[in-house]
Formats: C-alpha cells, structure tokens, sequence
C-alpha cells in the first residue's frame, strides 16, 4: 500500500463502524447539555447572592476590619467566580462551523486573554483574598478559642497551597493548548 | 420539512463520512471515534438553525468535524489519555487491518492542519471545499497535498 491512489481507494472502501440509528440520543444529550449550562447559571447567581447575604448576616459591614477582611474575600471571590463564567460564556460562543484556521485564531486570541487572567488577574485576586483573611485574623484570634484559632490558621495556608498548586496546574494546561495552536 | 426530519437525513447521509474522519484523527480507535462522531452530531444539531446554505452542507459538516475532533483531542491529550492504535496485537489480524493499522500511525505523525487536508483528501473532497474547510487559499491546498502525499507514501511503505 506505498502508492497514495491505492492508499485512497482503500480508504474509502474501509468498513466504517455501523450507525446508531436513533438520533433521539443525540437530541436528548444536547438538550441536556443546555439544560446543564442553564443549571450551572442559576448556581452562580445563587453562589453570588449566598456569599453577599453572608456578608450582611455576619454584620460584617458594622466592623471596620471585619468589614474590609470579609468583603474583600467574597468580593474577590465574585470577581472571579464572573471571570471565569464570561470567560466560558465567550469560548462558547465560538462558531464551530466556521474554518479551522480561523476557528484556530479564536482560539489563540481566547487563550491570550484567558493568559492576562492567570498572570495579571488570578495572582491579584488571591494575594488580595490573602489580605482580607489575615485583616480577619486579630478578629479570629479575640473570638474563637485558642485551638480553633489554630485549627483555622494551619486549614487556610493548606487551602491556599492547594488552590495556588490547582491554579498553577490550570495555567500549565492552558498554555499547552496555545501552543498546540500555534 | 421539520428540523428533525432535516436533521435525521443530514445523519444517515453524512455519518459515515463524520466516523472516518474521526477514525482517521484517533489512529483509528472505534470507540472514541463513536463518541466523537456523536459529539460532532450533537454539535450539528445546535447549529442546525445557522446553516443558510452558503456552502455545501457536506463543507458545513466537515467543518464542525474538523474542529470537534481538533478540540477534543487537544482535551485528550492534556488528559494524557494515550490513543490506541487499531492494530490489535491479536494473532489474527488481517492484512489489510495492519495496512490500515500502518496508515493511521503514519496520518498520527502529521501536524493537526496537514492531518485534516489529507483526511479530507482521502475522503474524496474536492480540493476547493478542502480549502473553504481549512480556511486557506486553493493553490495552498494543491501544494499542500502533493507534499503531504508523497510523505505519507513514503512513511506507509517504510512501515
């Protein structure tokens, strides 16, 4: 099979795996999946309106330290939570109908900015959720017992580790993908 | 005629064309080009309501497969899932399963647009649609394909 007429011919004479017959699967999974996408932005809106009712239950807003330390948590919290929502909403919308190079240049272009996020953005939004958890802290440390305090201390700088390790594996990806594209 | 009715006969004629070109982007592995191909159906049936016959719908098709496949398997392989090769090791492999098996490792060593012109090619797309798939000029295909052909005759017959 060196010559590429005969590489062809068998080509199109292979037996192919043989057709579901009932396109109701497919109608019903792409049903699904814009039910899932409706799902998933009325669990951020609810998300959004949790952390701000949390924000007036706690009174936050009646202690100045509380105040900042808590609102700039959820604050960043929302600010991201929105990113990566228009983010996705923005790659969504990408036409796969179109040509694959230009399909590609979409992606790039998707991909650089989604870059200003991980280098500019992210690192911003979480040393400043970083900044508001230690305002909190002294107010922590007055409240809470000694091993609570502790406990709540040792929790957050693992959490943070593992979120900085997620993001950082995140970013890794991403930039594989641009470079796929290029 | 209803959307279902249009979208049943756009599935019984081009479903075999969608399943070799999965074939042929996933080194001919059955099972993930079944679920790719119902991935690139899927993705027909939402936009079914933007195809204004511009172009051929077998172009609008190929289109959505091209670049369904190419993202899917960006996922995958950021996934690290590794893509089998068809050829089985079973002892009863046919030859042309392992001619097929040689064809689809030496399609795998192409880059991602030279992997979609030379499926497209082997498919029997006239190089024009070739062009309005790929997003490039009709010379550029020309080129393109007679370079791409004798690389993979030659990497075929050396396999």
């Amino acid at each position: 099979m060196n010559d590429f007429q005969h590489i062809k011919d068998q080509w199109q004479q292979h037996k192919t795996p043989s057709q579901p017959k009932n396109i109701e699967v497919i109608i019903a999974k792409s049903k699904n999946i814009a039910r899932k996408q409706q799902i998933s932005k009325v669990v951020l809106g609810i998300t959004v309106l949790i952390l701000i009712a949390f924000f007036v239950y706690v009174s936050a807003y009646k202690n100045t330290r509380a105040f900042w330390g808590l609102g700039l948590m959820i604050g960043c919290i929302c600010i991201r939570i929105m990113m990566e929502y228009l983010s996705g909403f923005k790659k969504a919308g990408f036409p796969l109908h179109q040509s694959m190079n230009h399909f590609n240049k979409q992606l790039i272009s998707y991909y650089k900015s989604r870059k200003i996020i991980h280098y500019l953005w992210t690192p911003l939004l979480f040393a400043t959720y970083i900044f508001g958890f230690v305002l909190l802290l002294p107010i922590f440390k007055q409240q809470l017992s000694g091993g609570f305090y502790t406990y709540i201390l040792i929790s957050s700088i693992l959490t943070f580790i593992a979120l900085a390790t997620l993001i950082g594996f995140q970013v890794k990806k991403e930039l594989k993908i641009i470079k796929s594209l290029q | 005629m209803s959307k279902k009715l249009k979208f049943q006969k756009i599935y019984d004629e081009n479903y075999p064309k969608v399943i070799r070109l999965c074939l042929g982007y996933l080194s001919g592995n059955e099972a993930l080009a079944q679920d790719m191909a119902q991935e690139v159906f899927i993705k027909v049936w939402q936009y079914l309501k933007d195809f204004r016959g511009d172009s051929n719908i077998s172009t609008w098709i190929y289109r959505i497969t091209v670049n369904t496949c190419l993202q899917e398997l960006r996922k995958k392989k950021n996934k690290s899932l590794k893509i089998e090769i068809a050829s089985n090791e079973a002892s009863e492999v046919s030859e042309i399963e392992n001619q097929f098996a040689s064809m689809y490792r030496c399609i795998d060593k192409l880059s991602a647009e030279n992997k979609s012109i030379i499926l497209l090619e082997l498919e029997g797309l006239p190089q024009k649609e070739i062009a309005e798939v790929i997003g490039i000029n009709h010379s550029a295909v020309r080129t393109r394909i007679h370079r791409i052909k004798d690389q993979l005759s030659k990497c075929v017959k050396n396999e």
